[in-house]
């Protein structure tokens, strides 16, 4: 029966620390929804947590299944989640209208932008991440980027 | 790009939940043993690679099953690979998926050391090993024999030779030389012994007429060359000499033409070339950029290469079978043709700036290189760098050995001591059923600018379309480039560069006037504007053929709602703007003696769900649906956004990879899978049809079957066929142009 060791999460609590807020933060921006986002985020964890030194690599293996379980929730419902009413009343101007641009984009557009220009992963790590091609990912991070751009663009008058 | 991340990190703003922890720690205790982990899916790549296979492997080694992965074709798709060393041993390497593959972690992972691949295990022998708390560099005197897939170890007799590092050796096929070296302080050496695994016996080498050196070296298939040196000395020697196992002889050879110390020295085949450079204290070069020679030893003479454009300051060099492929510490990349006696245009490497010593190696026709932990892939037939790395390996000692067509990558973490062993199998195109292969070759990859939006032919060149997006006056711009001589030779700065065509002695190139979108067309022997057609905004693509100029435009968004809007070239007058109800359209070609757009048709709730695609007949200007939503999946706007026509069909694809043939005539449609994903047509020609994305596939217009490929990962924004040359100019997402030519 495996059993989880103080080694084992002090060394997850460390890295939560490191990559909790990021990783929430870039799924709120891939979904809009900060619940879901807090949900897959702890999962994650507790899921890395329980497979303790199984794991080889914590890190790629904590955003990969964040991004599984968040996308996963998202996808089901088809259509983004009107954007979380707590943090529209809360966040500054700026970042609402980051929010309701990336809303225009298609889900696979958003993904890739987010974890490309505010994470600021590699093509590669992405693709990793998102269990896709690297050459996929540019598509979506290209056509991501000229969309989102038009957009801001254009509400920036 | 950087305003775009800047505004992202509004996203700093929002703070983490407070408690988040401690409801992790909660699930995690709440959860039972049994309960479900979440399974991560197998990567979609169309490499055949990444799939961690160790598992298997090992149990159908130990099984002593023949193990062939993936598809039946794995055989065939190794033909044209150089034959494995011949080995009374079986190969354990055989039957490595393409790709990565985990092996057995080695005994050590030692630096300056001899390894050598005998076509069955590992030979280890000298180097040393780093002690990271006191930096000693220690020579090590013992080796040992290695299966990287079972992890059996046996150790080597004790060697005559005193312990020491960055020795010259080479593996005859059946013996290994072991000759020089450095004891890593004040001792070099230059005595050797060959080792003979048939025997276990080591024999001392006779007395070599050289001083002692831990020098360069290649083997020639019958002699080991050594010169100079390796390790950087005040005063480094330049002569060397030629040893032949078979007589345990050695011949004096022409000292070399330049100094060298941190070099690589190569064997083509007719020649050794030396490449690198001198160095000396401060890291202080004795020559602006990387050099080199090379030596005929059938004449006994050696020639200046041309100075190469790389750094000097850190160096490599393999050989590919064609050029010497070299790169420097600083990411650039060029190629020398001993033939041509020239060097290719500089490349980027796609690395991080970091500081380290590239390595790299020959692996049959392809070469793998290392650097800080990165591994990179120059595939044979390509012209580009690509960055394969696997895992996190920033900081590791990572050691890159040629085991015949795999490279085998031995890491050791140095702030854990943990060791691995890595393999890698460059894949190779498809074959044909039961026919020749259909040669297509990376000709060249020219850096134009940060994106490219658009490709097209012309009878004086090539020309494109790019988007620097930095803002400045030469943010869009319009180049042309020259096939003979794959350079851009013109640059002309437009207020917008989006799609292009070339047609009725102009250039005609999708951008803006005032505020309004328009196309411009553009005399390509002055490259002066002769017309400006304001059209509107949102402008798509734009084709030319039937004589007219055809251009593609969205109205509306929600719902819905476009057109094709024809130009006369001959007054350059709008003379139709053909409502597509319903539709966005978007790519168009024009064959078959119609217009066929693909775009939109379908948005609901914010989210793209479907696209069609639309015939216009050129003689009433009228519209007709030909495919209408059903047929593509997804949310639609991910659709790669490109048609194809030619041999009675027009092409397109779906965000699944499948293909899609519809017959021009009666609007038949057959769906195909086409291997590597994101099937996307690029062109018809001589009864083929080219799709690609991660690799490029040929495929046969009426059977459908693979005829030829390119091993080649394009990030295709455009592609165009130049007849005259027969090439296929690929223009990628990360702003390069790649040239494919077919033989």
């Amino acid at each position: 029966m495996w059993e989880r060791t103080t080694t084992d999460e002090t060394a997850l609590e460390r890295l939560f620390r490191e990559e909790a807020p990021g990783l929430w933060r870039s799924l709120v921006l891939a979904t809009g929804d900060a619940h879901g986002a807090e949900d897959a985020v702890a999962e994650a964890f507790a899921q890395a947590l329980r497979l303790g030194d199984r794991l080889r690599d914590p890190r790629a293996w904590i955003w990969r299944v964040g991004f599984l379980l968040a996308t996963r929730e998202s996808s089901r419902r088809r259509t983004l989640e009107p954007l979380d009413g707590e943090i529209v009343a809360q966040a500054p101007d700026d970042l609402v209208d980051i929010l309701r641009g990336l809303a225009q984009l298609t889900a696979h557009q958003r993904t890739a932008v987010v974890l490309a220009d505010y994470a600021g992963f590699s093509h590669r790590e992405i693709a990793e991440i998102l269990a896709s091609t690297v050459s996929a990912v540019g598509v979506h991070v290209y056509r991501g980027r000229r969309r989102l751009r038009q957009i801001l663009g254009d509400n920036d008058g | 790009m950087a305003d775009l991340k800047r505004r992202l990190r509004a996203a700093e703003s929002m703070r983490l939940p407070e408690g988040l922890w401690d409801e992790v720690v909660r699930r995690s205790d709440a959860a039972s043993p049994g309960d479900p982990v979440t399974h991560l899916p197998q990567h979609s790549s169309g490499r055949r690679a990444v799939v961690i296979v160790v598992a298997l492997g090992l149990v159908a080694a130990s099984a002593g099953l023949t193990w062939r992965a993936f598809s039946p074709d794995h055989v065939q798709d190794r033909i044209g690979q150089p034959e494995p060393t011949v080995s009374a041993s079986p190969n354990p390497l055989l039957g490595l998926p393409g790709g990565w593959s985990e092996l057995a972690p080695p005994p050590d992972v030692r630096s300056g050391a001899v390894m050598a691949w005998t076509g069955s295990n590992l030979l280890v022998w000298g180097g040393y090993i780093r002690n990271e708390e006191t930096g000693a560099e220690t020579a090590l005197g013992d080796g040992y024999t290695f299966d990287p897939v079972s992890g059996e170890t046996t150790p080597l007799p004790p060697s005559p030779l005193s312990p020491r590092s960055f020795a010259a050796w080479a593996w005859t096929g059946s013996a290994l030389i072991v000759w020089g070296g450095w004891d890593g302080a004040e001792t070099f050496f230059n005595d050797g012994a060959v080792f003979e695994p048939a025997t276990q016996q080591w024999h001392p080498m006779s007395a070599p007429p050289l001083a002692p050196r831990a020098p360069l070296f290649a083997w020639t298939g019958d002699e080991l060359f050594v010169a100079g040196t390796s390790v950087r000395v005040d005063d480094p020697p330049t002569d060397g000499a030629m040893y032949d196992p078979a007589e345990d002889t050695w011949r004096v050879i022409t000292p070399m033409p330049i100094e060298l110390t941190d070099a690589t020295a190569v064997w083509t085949g007719t020649e050794v070339i030396g490449f690198g450079s001198a160095l000396f204290g401060g890291n202080h070069a004795a020559t602006e950029n990387a050099i080199g020679a090379a030596y005929d030893p059938s004449d006994d003479v050696w020639r200046r290469l041309p100075d190469s454009a790389l750094s000097p300051q850190a160096t490599t060099a393999s050989w590919d079978g064609e050029r010497l492929v070299a790169w420097d510490y600083l990411s650039q990349s060029q190629t020398f043709d001993p033939q041509t006696d020239r060097w290719s245009d500089v490349q980027r490497v796609p690395l991080d700036d970091a500081e380290c010593d590239p390595r790299s190696l020959s692996v049959g026709p392809h070469v793998v290189g290392d650097y800080c932990g990165a591994t990179l892939l120059r595939a044979a037939g390509s012209a580009r760098w690509l960055n394969i790395t696997s895992g996190n390996r920033y900081g590791w000692a990572n050691e890159l050995v040629a085991a015949d067509d795999v490279a085998l990558l031995l890491g050791r973490d140095i702030s854990t001591g943990a060791v691995r062993t890595l393999a890698y199998r460059p894949s190779t195109p498809p074959r044909m059923e039961g026919g020749a292969l259909i040669e297509a070759k990376v000709a060249a990859t020219i850096a134009a600018g940060e994106f490219l939006r658009g490709v097209a032919v012309g009878d004086d060149g090539l020309w494109a379309t790019v988007d620097n997006a930095d803002g400045g006056p030469d943010d869009h711009v319009l180049v042309r480039i020259d096939p003979s001589t794959n350079e851009i030779v013109d640059s002309l700065p437009l207020p917008e560069a989006g799609d292009l065509a070339v047609g009725d002695g102009s250039v005609w190139v999708l951008s803006r006037a005032a505020s309004d979108g328009a196309i411009l067309r553009i005399d390509p022997s002055t490259d002066e504007i002769t017309a400006t057609i304001p059209l509107g905004d949102q402008l798509s693509n734009v084709a030319i053929g039937d004589g007219a100029v055809w251009v593609t435009r969205a109205t509306d968004e929600n719902p819905p709602s476009g057109e094709v809007i024809r130009i006369d070239p001959t007054t350059n007058e709008i003379v139709a703007r053909i409502p597509i109800p319903g539709g966005w359209p978007r790519d168009l070609v024009v064959g078959e003696e119609m217009i066929w757009a693909y775009g939109h048709s379908l948005y609901r709730d914010n989210v793209w769900e479907a696209s069609s695609l639309w015939r216009i007949d050129p003689v009433t200007n009228e519209p007709f649906v030909v495919v209408d939503r059903e047929v593509f999946l997804g949310d639609g706007a991910d659709l790669p956004d490109n048609l194809a026509v030619g041999g009675g069909y027009v092409w397109a694809s779906d965000d699944s990879g499948r293909g899609l043939r519809i017959d021009a005539a009666s609007g038949d449609i057959s769906r195909f899978e086409v291997e590597g994903g994101f099937a996307w047509p690029f062109l018809v020609e001589n009864g083929r049809v080219w799709f690609g994305r991660d690799e490029i596939r040929i495929l046969d217009a009426e059977t459908l079957v693979v005829v030829g490929g390119v091993n080649v990962e394009t990030q295709s924004v455009d592609a165009a066929f130049d007849t005259s040359t027969a090439s296929l100019w690929v223009a990628n997402y990360d702003g390069t142009l790649t040239r494919i030519d077919v033989r």
